[in-house]
């Protein structure tokens, strides 16, 4: 290097002492830093350099600032005195005024060229210590910068610096004439997301299809808050779906599986949102906005189902549990669900809009765009830095409609890149949890998909023996159906309604029939049972004052046997079906108008002293009544609930819903001893490894077998085999 | 009356003119304005006017056939140089040459300061010398094997290899530093004038923008002096050159 100067000296003449100073002058950058009360940058020289001034050495690199104005959490509204301004401190050396060019310069990891450059000017370019002075809107100069670039572009988008490209280089550089040790300094900075926080979304998000809006609803009434549920306690999600039989022979095809499927075609919809802080130069988490810029969120699903205490289910669940991806153990596609190896994409896209300070109803207001390969189930989304959602952002979640499927999900702040093609660091292949900061992510608790069935009457002619719904209800809770009580508790039959019905149900009946029945008696106030009939031994006097007999060849006795009618046992099964047969149609009329499940009680189907002639007798009937349909059933329970030993009365009204919901009897059970092939059973509806399923006759466990769950939970029955060792 | 051209002073002057020694012009009883003008007889500035008196007849007796010694008294005059880096400390060149027209001297200054007679009459000259390299030695990093972590840092580890911005090194500040000093002798003037107070700035190192100028100050020269002012301690520098002539006189005649 060479450095030329002009000087211009005295000579010294013989008597003269006085000389000509001739100084090497020297410029340099000293430092450069970020400062806000206590805490400050470090400042970075090259190794080489040799500062004209020893720099100080305090400082640290987790320097850190919230660009721009703040929201207030309180209100979420933007309060413009609130702003964490910070001071930019460099040091020249420039007694000599060699500095020709002074810049400050911005840079981003992996980039050559600096997207901010500020030219130093007239006394910032003097010796000393200074604090760079910032424009303000309306054209005062102060020595605070509140992270602005002066003006917009793509990577910043409100034109301040953001967490998007996190951490910072701010370089001080000089030129100049002469001797320059220190020609640039620089120091580091960051901008933090300090937090993460999940919170439902706004009702608008979500579809305006009333019965998406309602699952979502009901889901942030029962949970106020996503990161609350356990896998104890899951936030359900519940997919309204009361779906019965409309005639037997649906118990038998796979009805159940196409009447869910096209119940639920929709998708459920589940808004979720996060609250996004920035760490503040004072370590606090705060709301700013505008320094998020365009940083993404990675938005992941974790298949949280756990194992079945019944085997056959964690069969069922297994397959293909380790190639899915992610890995899990919820309805596989080729059994009706959403896993599968490749793009389970629970998260929809969207392209969002505009902020604005109210929400558009029915569409969502966040860009979303789903991961490239390899996280290809998981999703990105992008924070509204102004309006109602401003430091919001959020992701529409639409999970399968199987019941039991059960998941967890997490958002990431996802700005951190690996290299210069700016990969993100977090798309990777590898199964949540993804490894990150715990400020840098937030989880919600478990969700979980239920069945919402809804049981609206329970109705008994007089006062029978009832029982509670909860028993039978747990015996579906395993397929994770709520059976939810809209009931206005127990209604009795009104009287006068009563006895005008049983002359409706029995007006054309045959003559015959009639008689078994004493038009004198007040049918309501006969008693709990459902049809008063006459004893075998006043029908019998009843037939001799209609007919005599005088003609009939063997006389009475002889008609009796030839009626079927000769024993007390056979003359009361007659009256047990006749009445069954009058009490759907007795009761039909108080089948509900909202969808749902009836109950329908009688104590015995007639009077008991009939009941008491035979072996055995019907305690219930899961009749298709006219008034029912694919919504609504009802059940006719022709027992008392105290007829029930240690089992318990719930057993046999869970029983015949059973039926309702499309589950036929098993194979050769009890006393539904069919052969093969009968189309009463169907063998290949049930797990062959357990002979007493709930459907069964048979005591025991009594609780749905696992091909009966799944059916409930909504999978694919021609999928399944009874054989549980196939589905694995 | 002829008046004092740059690089003029009355070491030169009394050379130009014939006279051995200065006092002999500056003493004399038709200069009294210029002595009391200027106090110091090699720092005039351009303009002054001086007289050259006529030169006197000294008769003397001489003895035939004998020896008679004439004495000329003729007065040496010097170059002083003082070379000081930025902190005022002396510099320790390794080869140094000064050339003032006919005379080349390889002699190294002595704690900064460059002495020599000259020939006054010679108006330009060159001091060239070298400085050992002053770059500071770069330590080869450790190569330290990354360390497994769980999960990244937060805030993250700053990496500085990350950040690809470039910065131009002197590439040469291994080498010794080679600097010449062109000099303009008799072209200081008295520091009571303002281009004599600029031209001492800039021996002092000063980029001063307009060495020549004379009898204005503009805006670049009031930063220069401002810069100058606040690095010798003044907290509220006014970028008045008369704030400063005291002091520049001081810093750059009392070596």
């Amino acid at each position: 290097m060479k450095i030329s100067r002009t000087a211009y000296v005295a000579r010294t003449a013989h008597d003269q002492t006085h000389g000509n100073k001739l100084v090497l002058p020297e410029y340099g950058v000293v430092e450069i830093h970020l400062k806000k009360g206590g805490t400050e940058s470090k400042t970075f020289l090259p190794e080489s350099s040799v500062p004209p001034r020893v720099p100080k050495t305090t400082g640290t690199d987790d320097f850190c600032f919230a660009p721009a104005t703040q929201w207030t959490a309180a209100t979420w509204q933007e309060d413009k005195n609130k702003t964490d301004k910070v001071k930019v401190c460099y040091h020249l050396y420039n007694p000599f005024s060699l500095i020709k060019e002074a810049k400050i310069e911005l840079y981003r990891r992996f980039d050559k060229k600096p997207f901010w450059k500020r030219k130093l000017e007239g006394d910032e370019m003097l010796d000393g210590e200074h604090e760079l002075e910032f424009e303000t809107e309306d054209g005062s100069k102060v020595k605070e910068w509140d992270g602005a670039l002066g003006e917009e572009s793509d990577d910043f988008p409100d034109g301040f610096v953001t967490t998007e490209h996190s951490p910072y280089k701010m370089r001080l550089s000089v030129m100049g004439e002469g001797l320059c040790k220190s020609p640039t300094a620089w120091t580091f900075f960051h901008i933090l997301i300090e937090e993460l926080k999940l919170e439902w979304g706004a009702d608008e998000v979500v579809g305006t299809d009333k019965d998406l809006r309602k699952v979502f609803v009901d889901l942030k009434t029962d949970f106020a808050d996503p990161k609350t549920p356990t896998i104890a306690v899951p936030a359900r999600i519940y997919l309204e779906s009361n779906i019965f039989k409309k005639n037997s022979k649906e118990m038998f095809d796979n009805t159940l599986y196409k009447e869910y499927k096209k119940k639920w075609a929709k998708t459920p919809e589940i808004a979720i949102f996060a609250q996004i802080f920035v760490r503040d130069s004072g370590g606090t988490a705060v709301l700013a906005p505008k320094a998020l810029g365009n940083t993404k969120f990675l938005w992941d699903w974790e298949d949280k189902l756990p194992d079945s205490t019944t085997a056959f289910v964690t069969n069922a669940q297994d397959y293909e549990k380790d190639t899915t991806k992610p890995k899990g153990q919820t309805c596989h596609k080729d059994r009706g669900g959403m896993r599968f190896k490749d793009k389970v994409r629970l998260f929809s896209t969207h392209v969002g809009y505009k902020p604005a300070d109210a929400l558009k109803n029915g569409s969502f207001p966040f860009e979303v765009k789903h991961a490239k390969e390899p996280r290809v189930w998981a999703a990105y989304s992008k924070a509204w830095r102004k309006g109602k959602l401003a430091a919001k952002t959020g992701i529409l979640f639409q999970p399968s409609r199987m019941a039991g499927d059960t998941y967890k999900f997490t958002v990431h702040a996802a700005h951190e890149i690996t290299d210069g093609k700016r990969k993100p660091r977090l798309n990777v292949d590898a199964d949540p949890p993804l490894k990150i900061d715990d400020k840098l992510k937030a989880e919600s608790g478990i969700l979980q998909v239920w069945r919402k069935l809804h049981f609206r009457r329970y109705m008994t002619k007089n006062g029978a023996t009832t029982t509670g719904w909860a028993g039978i209800k747990a015996f579906y809770e395993k397929a994770f159906m709520d059976i939810e009580d809209k009931t206005t508790g127990v209604e009795n039959y009104p009287s006068g309604e009563w006895n005008t019905a049983v002359t409706g149900a029995t007006a054309k009946w045959s003559k015959l029939d009639k008689l078994k029945i004493d038009d004198t008696v007040d049918q309501h106030a006969a008693g709990q049972h459902g049809l008063h009939f006459r004893t075998r031994s006043e029908f019998s006097t009843a037939l001799d004052t209609a007919y005599g007999f005088v003609s009939y060849p063997g006389g009475k006795a002889q008609w009796l046997i030839d009626n079927n009618l000769d024993t007390s046992a056979k003359y009361a099964s007659t009256c047990q079906d006749l009445s069954l047969t009058a009490l759907v149609k007795i009761f039909n009329s108080k089948m509900p108008t909202d969808e749902g499940i009836a109950l329908f009680h009688v104590d015995y189907s007639i009077n008991s002293s009939l009941i008491q002639s035979m072996a055995g007798f019907t305690d219930g009937q899961a009749a298709d009544f006219p008034a029912g349909g694919r919504k609504k059933c009802a059940f006719l329970w022709t027992a008392p609930s105290t007829d029930y030993g240690a089992q318990g009365p719930a057993a046999t009204p869970a029983h015949e819903i059973g039926h309702h919901m499309m589950l036929p009897h098993p194979r050769n059970t009890g006393e539904n001893n069919a052969p093969d092939g009968d189309p009463n059973n169907d063998y290949e509806a049930h797990d062959r490894a357990v002979t007493d399923c709930l459907m069964s006759y048979l005591d025991g466990g009594r609780e749905l077998c696992g091909f009966c769950q799944l059916r409930q939970r909504g999978w694919d029955k021609s999928k399944l085999s009874a054989d549980g060792n196939n589905n694995k | 009356m002829p008046t004092v051209k740059p690089g003029d002073c009355f070491s030169s002057l009394a050379k130009e003119n014939g006279y051995f020694n200065y006092l002999t012009l500056y003493d004399h009883t038709d200069n009294v304005v210029i002595q009391l003008k200027r106090t110091n007889p090699n720092m005039l500035a351009e303009g002054d006017v001086y007289k050259i008196p006529a030169k006197r007849q000294k008769n003397a007796a001489l003895d035939l056939d004998l020896e008679k010694r004439f004495v000329v008294d003729r007065k040496l005059t010097n170059l002083r140089l003082g070379l000081f880096d930025h902190e005022d400390k002396a510099l320790v060149p390794t080869e140094c040459t000064l050339v003032v027209g006919p005379l080349t001297s390889n002699a190294l200054p002595a704690a900064g300061l460059l002495e020599t007679p000259i020939d006054p009459k010679v108006k330009s000259g060159t001091v060239n010398f070298k400085l050992a390299p002053w770059k500071k030695p770069v330590v080869p990093p450790v190569i330290v094997p990354p360390v497994v972590v769980d999960k990244p840092p937060h805030p993250p580890t700053i990496e500085a290899k990350e950040f690809e911005d470039k910065f131009e090194e002197d590439e040469e500040s291994d080498k010794p530093l080679e600097v010449e000093i062109k000099l303009q002798l008799g072209y200081l003037e008295p520091h009571t004038e303002i281009r004599g107070a600029i031209r001492r700035l800039n021996n002092l190192g000063c980029k001063v923008p307009k060495p020549d100028a004379k009898t204005a100050v503009d805006n670049e020269t009031k930063q220069v002096v401002k810069s100058y002012q606040k690095f010798k301690g003044n907290d509220n520098p006014s970028g008045a050159i008369a704030d400063l002539r005291a002091a520049l006189e001081t810093s750059h005649d009392k070596i």
